[in-house]
């Protein structure tokens, strides 16, 4: 098999990322830290709702859609704005409201972007790592890298996060209205267009996340932190191999998905009893994610073993010494 | 005792009467209003050509001295008709319609049409063209009958609110000039409404239609089609005909499916089922079908059979504006190209509109002012016949365009329809159910009353004083008002006569109250009984008692407070540890009750355990545990956070909030 096939960039993505374990488990610690801070306050006013009310019984099993309109009826404000709500039900919040949202769904929307420049700063560190020959699992080698490549990183990030929301605003909002027209003669017209939609909008995110994939990869590989050039070179390396760059992104979001699809189906739900239980399903849940995190920053792995790869390829081969 | 039944028809005592009114075979209903109408439909233009004789029976005790003619179509006609305040935003011409008069005669040929007025006093808007007066150069009398020649030009607009045109698809309705309701207190009519509907007297029509070649065999009408010829310029003309009807709708498309059916519920007369589908609806066709079908044997069974000899369902394109809505022998229905099975839609929109050949069709109640009477009980009714051949449907999310059930997530009927009301009851309290529908402040309110809260108050009264007795009232309600135009006291009246007078009672309350029903327990405790203590006794009896530490048995008080305006009778069940349950009712009149009950420790105290009042606004507050249980909040706490773990992660990856939006 050829060092660029990508059975074998994906195997070696995860490898080179499951050494990076100690690095792994800290970014799945932010994780669960900033999700415990940013669901504190709804739990805990849940707690002020439903502890001493036997309705409560209803919820225990999962969502029941009458009481928790009374749920919500009695606690306008529980979950945000309510008519904002609303729309973001029906799907028609537009991106521009996103900063004007309040409560709970406000606090998630910061402590997301604030876990998206957390995780920049961090694959600062796993491209240093991924490139370098030896230590790869040292934590000492790992802020060392975060505090060369992190802020390099990070503008990469904020870059590929414009392309995200301009592949948004340009494929899933600006069309909304004519691909769900009622002028559209088919019910399938619709339905059609809709998707078309969403494929493209996901078509444009894999290669952006591909170009800052392999930018990252470039940032780690090179002797300059300069982020630019890392984007230049990353944006070369993915036209060059526009197709495979895209399978391995593809990949790894398949790859990422795969066990919290596999949870969701076939996982139980804790809805009180056995508190050993909810032990071992919080255990369970935590090793979900950090399989995504492990993916994402698998990708990266193979990104960078890939433009190793690559470059020593393109080099030549050193003259033969004779003896 | 409704006018129609109380006067014989007098026909041929009429000075005014010539020609003779479409023929009737086997009416049930002296006819008051009737038509016949000749209409070449323009499909440039978009305009019905048409003329109509109109022939009135004045079947009550009054004289007319003029006549009174709705023009429906005339509230698409500008931006100042009072139908245009409900209407989305003009974009182009097509958004407009019209319903012209051309010529305005009575039979001998005297011209009535320089008399037209419109919007007579009291109408509200005078910028409104949808009502128009023609004074008579005489009155009608009782029992004459006045036959009026109209020549018209109707154009529809792009389907909207009911009626109009997408693409090769048309559907006709409030598409002819159209009598008022003629009531002992005179003529009977509002301008064209946003949230309203109709209300008119029962006839006979003779419909002709010139329609293009395409749609032959896919035209769909009230009544039925009894002739259909080609014309020499390769047009098809259509002969329809309806008798005991108080309305006339039609549609076509080129692109109908047409498929026919005879249903034969048992014990119950046959019906011929039409079924007037589009392409690419073909899966629901089965869907549709199954639950007319059904619908028919349920509730021939539990009102009273079906009225007419044929039933025609009009499966309307997505957009068209046409969809769920009823007019007498033909409704419309909706559903899309992937409706979930387990969402329960085309089925629970197939029973609601084929509920409405009954409460409406049949019934004939003034939907202007009394919509609870034709929605609330066609909710009430569907919702519980839904349940009963269909479960308890899922909800559905769309994404893209494609519908997702949610399976586990159920839609209870009514209830989880009809929380708009109890968000009505608990925020907005703009009106009463019994306001007049057309005063409502807005229409949500419209909505909540005539549907939801409507829906929910008979489910409640059902429950509460017991389902036979309430469906027996409405069984008689049905059969005795049949073509009647009942009014929302002869249900109540017949509703206290068969279902008792506390039914009646409730019905009244959560029909003359915009507030709410809201029942909490607001005291939950359980202490150590205090051992008797202090002087005890009388005269040289008298004895002192020490203070001692309590007992083993408890002393526990139970508060239940009325929160909401409308009162409703409720059982409190209280819990006690040992598994004793002990049960009081109250009929939930005063602000509060309290309860206090010496013996084994009170554990909960609940109002309304077996959810008998489904207007209750607030389910949380109607228990309370005397010691707190953090199962729940913590099981969702657990949910939210690996919810928002995922989310994160997601946020690394895209920095998007996933979902937002669609
Ligand atoms: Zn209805």
């Amino acid at each position: 098999m050829k060092g660029s096939a990508l059975p074998f960039l994906w195997a070696r993505g995860l490898v080179a990322a499951a050494t990076t374990w100690k690095a792994l488990l800290l970014a799945l610690l932010l994780n669960a830290s900033l999700a415990l801070v940013v669901t504190a306050p709804l739990a805990s006013r849940l707690h002020d709702l439903l502890d001493d009310r036997p309705a409560a019984e209803g919820l225990a099993k999962g969502w029941d859609l009458v009481l928790g309109a009374h749920l919500l009826r009695s606690e306008p404000g529980l979950l945000g704005d309510r008519a904002r709500l609303e729309r973001l039900e029906q799907g028609v919040l537009p991106l521009a409201e996103l900063p004007r949202l309040s409560g709970p769904l406000a606090g998630l929307l910061a402590a997301g972007l604030l876990h998206a420049v957390l995780s920049s700063l961090l694959a600062g560190g796993f491209a240093g790592r991924f490139a370098a020959e030896r230590d790869r699992g040292s934590l000492a080698a790992f802020f060392t890298d975060v505090v060369r490549l992190g802020l390099p990183s990070l503008v990469i990030g904020v870059l590929g996060l414009a392309g995200v929301l301009g592949a948004f605003a340009l494929f899933v909002e600006l069309p909304r209205e004519a691909t769900l027209s009622p002028d559209l003669r088919w019910d399938w017209e619709r339905t059609l267009l809709s998707l078309l939609r969403l494929i493209a909008f996901l078509f444009a995110t894999s290669a952006v996340r591909a170009v800052v994939a392999q930018s990252r990869a470039a940032l780690g590989l090179a002797r300059t932190a300069n982020p630019f050039l890392a984007l230049a070179s990353g944006l070369g390396f993915v036209l060059g191999r526009p197709v495979r760059a895209l399978l391995l992104e593809i990949a790894f979001g398949f790859t990422a998905l795969f066990p919290l699809v596999l949870w969701l189906l076939f996982a139980p739900s804790w809805s009180g009893g056995d508190p050993r239980l909810l032990a071992l399903l919080v255990a369970g849940q935590q090793a979900v994610v950090l399989f995504r995190l492990l993916s994402r920053t698998a990708h990266l792995g193979a990104a960078t073993a890939w433009m190793k790869g690559a470059r020593e390829a393109g080099r030549p081969a050193p003259a033969k010494i004779e003896s | 005792m409704p006018a129609v039944r109380r006067l014989p028809a007098i026909l041929g005592l009429s000075l005014l009467l010539c020609p003779a009114p479409p023929a009737r075979a086997g009416s049930r209903v002296p006819a008051v209003a009737s038509y016949r109408i000749e209409a070449t439909w323009d499909e440039e233009r978009k305009t019905l050509a048409g003329r109509e004789t109109v022939f009135f029976v004045n079947r009550t005790a009054r004289e007319f001295p003029d006549v009174l003619l709705h023009l429906y179509l005339n509230g698409f006609r500008n931006t100042r008709s009072t139908l245009s305040r409900g209407l989305p935003p003009p974009s182009g011409s097509d958004d407009f319609g019209a319903c012209e008069l051309k010529r305005v005669a009575l039979h001998d040929g005297t011209d009535l049409t320089r008399r037209v007025s419109f919007s007579p006093p009291g109408a509200g808007n005078p910028d409104d063209r949808t009502l128009a007066r023609i004074p008579l150069p005489r009155p009608v009398r009782p029992g004459e009958t006045l036959v009026l020649e109209v020549d018209f030009e109707s154009r529809l607009p792009r389907g909207v609110l009911r009626t109009g045109w997408k693409d090769d698809f048309v559907f006709a309705g409030q598409w002819f000039p159209k009598l008022a309701k003629a009531t002992e207190r005179g003529w009977r009519g509002r301008p064209f409404h946003p949230s309203t509907e109709f209300f008119a007297d029962f006839g006979d029509y003779d419909v002709t239609l010139l329609l293009p070649g395409e749609v032959r065999g896919k035209v769909a009408v009230t009544g039925r089609v009894v002739e259909e010829t080609a014309d020499e310029a390769g047009r098809v003309r259509v002969r329809a005909r309806a008798e005991d009807v108080h309305d006339f709708a039609f549609s076509f498309s080129p692109r109908f499916e047409v498929k026919r059916e005879i249903v034969a519920p048992k014990g119950q007369p046959k019906v011929e089922v039409l079924l007037f589908l589009q392409p690419d609806h073909r899966r629901s066709r089965e869907r549709y079908l199954r639950a007319t079908r059904e619908g028919l044997a349920l509730l021939g069974a539990w009102l009273t059979p079906y009225p007419y000899p044929v039933l025609t369902i009009v499966d309307p394109p997505a957009g068209s504006g046409a969809e769920a809505m009823e007019y007498p022998t033909l409704f419309t229905g909706g559903t899309t190209w992937l409706a979930p099975a387990s969402g329960g839609e085309p089925e629970a929109v197939t029973l609601h509109e084929l509920a409405h050949q009954w409460f409406h069709g049949m019934l004939a109640t003034d939907e202007v002012s009394e919509a609870h009477l034709d929605e609330g009980l066609s909710t009430w009714i569907s919702a519980r016949a839904a349940e009963r051949l269909f479960g308890t449907p899922s909800a559905v999310v769309s994404a893209f365009g494609v519908p997702i059930p949610l399976g586990s997530l159920k839609r209870p009927l009514p209830e989880g329809e009809a929380q708009d009301a109890l968000d009505q009851a608990a925020f907005s309290r703009s009106d009463p159910t019994l306001r007049e529908t057309w005063r409502s402040l807005d229409d949500a309110a419209v909505v909540s009353n005539a549907y939801s809260r409507a829906a929910l108050l008979l489910e409640s009264v059902a429950r509460t004083t017991g389902e036979q007795p309430v469906f027996a009232a409405v069984r008689e309600y049905a059969r005795r008002f049949a073509f009647g135009h009942p009014t929302t006291r002869d249900f109540l009246d017949v509703l206290g006569e068969v279902a008792g007078p506390e039914a009646r009672d409730l019905v009244e309350r959560g029909w003359t109250s915009a507030g709410a029903v809201d029942y909490a327990v607001t005291v939950a405790t359980a202490r150590r009984a205090e051992p008797l203590a202090g002087y005890v006794g009388e005269g040289s009896r008298r004895a002192w008692r020490a203070p001692r530490a309590p007992g083993r048995s408890w002393e526990s008080t139970v508060v239940v407070q009325r929160l909401g305006e409308v009162a409703w009778p409720v059982e409190v069940e209280m819990r006690f540890a040992g598994g004793k349950t002990v049960t009081r009712r109250w009929d939930g009149r005063a602000e509060w009750m309290r309860w206090r009950i010496t013996g084994p420790r009170l554990i909960s105290a609940v109002v309304d355990p077996r959810r008998t009042c489904l207007l209750d606004v607030n389910r949380l507050n109607d228990g309370l545990l005397t010691e707190p249980d953090p199962t729940v909040a913590r099981a969702w706490g657990h949910r939210l956070r690996f919810l928002a773990q995922n989310l994160l992660e997601l946020f690394a990856l895209l920095a998007v909030l996933p979902g937002v939006p669609l």
